[in-house]
């Protein structure tokens, strides 16, 4: 079976409903699998608004999360450069970022070595409590 | 005041006005419990500006009795 | 006038306060632990802010997360609720010198009648009377003694700066002294951070009567009549009512002119309360003032329809009441029942979990105030009252009956609540002559218990 006739297939595929669909031709196998997005009516009107932030697919490695309400600041003050940036190494102990609150500069330490993955938040950005901020892996 | 004692148990217990006689007794033809005289006393007591004990209460059997106890308080 | 509230607050209270704002056209501000991020406060106020973890100290009672969320939302002013840091005057000067606005009564004030101690002499300079008693904080075993034999037995070691029923104990005669001493003073510690005692006179089984009274920042004070909180378990009302079923008119009177009189007499601006307690001789007592709106305060806006929370917030904005005295008029009779999730069977334990389903009455007179809906989580963390259930009759008895409707129609199903409690409650032969003090509900528990409806 030649390959476009296999690219056809999976083509056709993925535009169905089928979750599942096994294939023999001759010598050729194909299985081929996805989970289909069930999709049913909400009766109950669930009353929970979405997440503000809209959940981007977490990449692998740990959230840093602000332990306090304020301000992200990425720097020490305006003129400085960033203490981190993505694709950084970081070590334990390193600071990350200043999170201000009531007027105290607070340092946020990286809680294990790693690289920067994803900084989800600019410089000057209020936080609550909780708040992902940086992902290290 | 026979008027007013039959208006007041009408209003308060949800009675028909012409089921109730001076003889009337209130546990047997009208089926008041303890808890329905509980209340009446209470209404009896706002309606007639009177204070109706306990021991007056229980005393209680016929409609005359209500009209005579509270005549003698008034 | 303010444009922004930051409600520091959860539950039911907090739903209250948004909804009043709401009215208002003022902008709201929720803050939410972990544990209430679903909370219905969170999602009917117009912002939110999560302030720490599930634990109060790390979140409600977060004094700096809270004040931080309400500038970094650009709020001009926090409603501290009840409980948590609503009398916490450390809290309030701190709101006053970041700039907001504390909606309640000056700092200074609640520093004041914070101190049950000081309140008392500041009530015995206005004329109020106060239960015999000793002035000072005791700190030596035998000095109390020594005062306590003065009193006369029975007695109650209190915390000074306690309330809510907790950090006291009745200490019937000397040898018990050192003991209740001890436990009062180590549970005033771990409530309120602070083990000062004082003790006075034990008013055997009293009926708990409190005033409902406004001041504003002008020296205008109103009174919106008072409120009937005996039906009390451990210190912890239940029931409420307003009026007062059956007080002498003359009592009434002076209690609500002492009430006027306390108020002015520590310069008050804003709603607030004054418990008073009524022995069987006809004599009461100030007890103590609560500088903050209060969980039965739904009763007396049903009796008087004002709506506190309202005039709160106009005071607080610098606004004089506009409303005098005889302005204020008193109709009908409402009851409250507090619906806790905790098991009556169980010696009334909380009882955290998840609501499956709800049914909330309705209909002419009935007031529901609540944060649950179907499906909402109640967490282990907070109060167990999950639900005010309010009727409102032309007279007593209507109400009652109107009470005992709705708590038939209640639902509630996956936690279990008191409901049944209030309906044995709503048909008891006491209850209905309205005569009941202190003591009743613990003696009609024990009563239910022996009969055999609670196991």
């Amino acid at each position: 079976m030649d390959t476009n006739k296999i690219k056809a297939i999976i083509q056709m595929f993925e535009e169905s409903q089928i979750s599942k669909l096994d294939l023999q031709d001759g010598d050729l196998k194909l299985s081929l699998e996805k989970n289909v997005e069930v999709v049913y009516e909400n009766i109950k009107k669930e009353i929970t608004i979405e997440e503000k932030t809209i959940e981007e697919k977490e990449p692998i490695g740990n959230a840093v999360t602000s332990p306090l309400v304020g301000t992200y600041y990425s720097a020490s003050d305006a003129t400085s450069k960033p203490f981190v940036q993505v694709g950084d190494q970081v070590k334990m102990g390193d600071t990350l970022c200043i999170i201000e609150a009531m007027k105290v500069m607070n340092e946020l330490k990286a809680p294990q070595d790693g690289t920067v993955l994803n900084i989800h938040i600019e410089n000057g950005q209020t936080v609550e409590f909780g708040q992902t901020l940086i992902t290290i892996g | 005041m026979f008027e007013q004692v039959r208006d007041a148990l009408v209003e308060s217990l949800n009675l028909e006005g012409d089921a109730i006689a001076l003889t009337s007794s209130l546990k047997e033809d009208l089926g008041i419990d303890s808890l329905a005289a509980v209340e009446l006393s209470l209404d009896l007591e706002t309606e007639f500006d009177v204070e109706i004990t306990d021991e007056e209460l229980a005393s209680l059997v016929s409609v005359e009795d209500i009209v005579k106890l509270i005549e003698s308080k008034k | 006038m303010i444009k922004k509230i930051l409600i520091a607050n959860r539950g039911e209270i907090a739903v209250r306060i948004i909804r009043t704002a709401k009215e208002m056209n003022i902008e709201t501000v929720a803050v939410y632990s972990t544990a209430d991020k679903k909370a219905l406060h969170v999602q009917l106020a117009d912002e939110s802010v999560c302030i720490g973890s599930p634990l109060a100290k790390d979140s409600y009672l977060n004094m700096f997360s809270i004040i931080q969320a309400a500038c970094q939302t650009g709020c001009d002013a926090i409603h501290p609720g009840f409980g948590f840091l609503s009398e916490n005057a450390e809290f309030a000067r701190l709101v006053q010198e970041c700039g907001l606005i504390f909606i309640g009564p000056n700092y200074k004030i609640i520093e004041k009648l914070g101190n049950k101690n000081v309140a008392r002499e500041m009530m015995i300079a206005a004329g109020v009377p106060v239960i015999p008693g000793s002035k000072d904080i005791i700190t030596d075993i035998e000095k109390g003694k020594e005062d306590a034999k003065k009193l006369g037995y029975p007695i109650m070691v209190k915390a000074s700066n306690g309330g809510g029923g907790r950090g006291m104990r009745v200490v019937e005669n000397e040898n018990e002294f050192e003991t209740m001493f001890r436990q009062a003073k180590s549970e005033a510690k771990a409530c309120f951070g602070d083990d000062d005692v004082y003790i006075e006179k034990l008013i055997r089984n009293p009926k708990h009567i409190e005033v409902q009274v406004v001041g504003d920042q002008f020296g205008n004070v109103i009174h919106l009549f008072e409120r009937d909180c005996s039906f009390q378990r451990r210190n912890q009302k239940m029931i409420e009512e307003a009026p007062c079923f059956k007080l002498d008119k003359t009592i009434r009177e002076n209690m609500l002119n002492d009430a006027i009189k306390a108020c002015q007499a520590t310069g008050y601006d804003s709603v607030g309360t004054i418990e008073f307690l009524l022995d069987q001789s006809g004599a009461y007592y100030f007890m103590e003032m609560n500088t903050r709106i209060q969980v039965e305060h739904p009763i007396t806006e049903m009796i008087t329809g004002v709506d506190l929370i309202k005039l709160q917030i106009k005071i607080a904005s610098h606004n004089k009441i506009n409303l005098k005295q005889s302005d204020i008029q008193q109709k009908g009779y409402a009851i409250e029942c507090r619906i806790n999730a905790e098991d009556i069977e169980k010696d009334f334990a909380p009882q955290p979990g998840r609501i499956d389903f709800m049914h909330i009455p309705g209909g002419r007179g009935i007031r529901i105030d609540s944060a649950m809906y179907n499906g909402c989580e109640i967490s282990p963390y907070y109060d167990s009252m999950i639900l005010k259930l309010i009727a409102y009759g032309d007279t007593r008895l209507e109400c009652i009956k109107k009470m005992r409707r709705a708590l038939g129609e209640l639902i509630i199903d996956g936690v279990t609540t008191n409901t049944k409690f209030h309906y044995y409650t709503l048909h008891s032969k006491e209850f209905i002559e309205g005569l009941y003090d202190t003591s009743f509900c613990e003696n009609f528990i024990k009563e239910l218990k022996d009969n055999g409806t609670l196991i």
